[in-house]
């Protein structure tokens, strides 16, 4: 009996202190979570590297690049075809 | 002999703080992962403007080339020097199909920027996306296209 009322003596004079800090950095870390889960919170950042990049990739979409010049095709088959001489690789009919 | 209770009051403190302190700081390092973005996003809304800006570049590009229109450093067009449309002498009808041709054109940039900020959940990065994309607009401008600065000068992209 006499032990039992030691515990709650300890107890008490433990637990006015110890709740107060605990709940007060509970309350803290709820109240920062909740704002920043909940998108409340004003941490906002731009993200500028990325903003570029999708810059450049629209801009590819709807600015086709300018056609580039071909070379012009060679000449060897047209050749051929007057002289009447087949590529060395070319299928015989 | 029992060991007193309030003993542990002295372990119980640290323990609890420096737990309370991790949590605390996994909280507040946590908002940046969970919210990546992701500016190259491609909505149905956003793959229909890419369209139209698209395809109304071909009948916009003779204007950027003679100059009769440039870019701004917001993202958008503007009539620079109507008398150099297609080197002729310009019509009013001709003048107002240019000025619908810009009008059009900056509707769905402005569509653009604020669709690539709503798919994001950041309504408020649209004037940044502006200024971004109107950047690299006239970053990637061909040689010979006019651009107004942000001080509302005209210049000639060399």
């Amino acid at each position: 009996m006499a032990e039992l009322r030691q515990k709650k003596l300890d107890r008490k004079r433990l637990m006015p202190k110890c709740p107060s800090v605990v709940a007060f950095m509970a309350a803290v870390i709820g109240v920062v979570g909740v704002a920043t889960t909940s998108g409340c919170s004003t941490i906002s950042f731009f993200p500028a590297a990325p903003a570029q990049k999708a810059a450049d990739k629209v801009i590819d979409d709807i600015w086709p690049a300018p056609e580039v010049v071909k070379a012009p095709a060679s000449t060897v088959a047209s050749s051929d075809a007057v002289s009447g001489t087949k590529p060395a690789g070319a299928p015989a009919k | 002999m029992k060991k007193p209770m309030n003993s542990g009051k002295f372990n119980l403190f640290p323990t609890t703080t420096i737990a309370l302190l991790i949590a605390a700081l996994i909280l507040l390092s946590a908002p940046p992962a969970f919210a990546q973005p992701d500016l190259d996003v491609n909505t149905p809304s956003i793959s229909v403007i890419k369209k139209s800006l698209s395809q109304r570049f071909a009948a916009l590009k003779p204007h950027l080339d003679t100059g009769a229109v440039g870019l701004t450093t917001d993202g958008l067009i503007a009539t620079h020097d109507m008398s150099l449309a297609l080197g002729t002498t310009l019509t009013v009808a001709m003048r107002a199909a240019v000025e619908k041709l810009v009008a059009d054109e900056n509707q769905d940039r402005a569509s653009l920027y604020r669709e690539i900020a709503r798919a994001n959940g950041h309504p408020d990065w649209e004037s940044d996306l502006k200024t971004t994309f109107g950047e690299r607009f006239i970053n990637r401008a061909q040689s010979g296209w006019y651009y107004r600065d942000s001080a509302g000068k005209w210049n000639r992209k060399p």
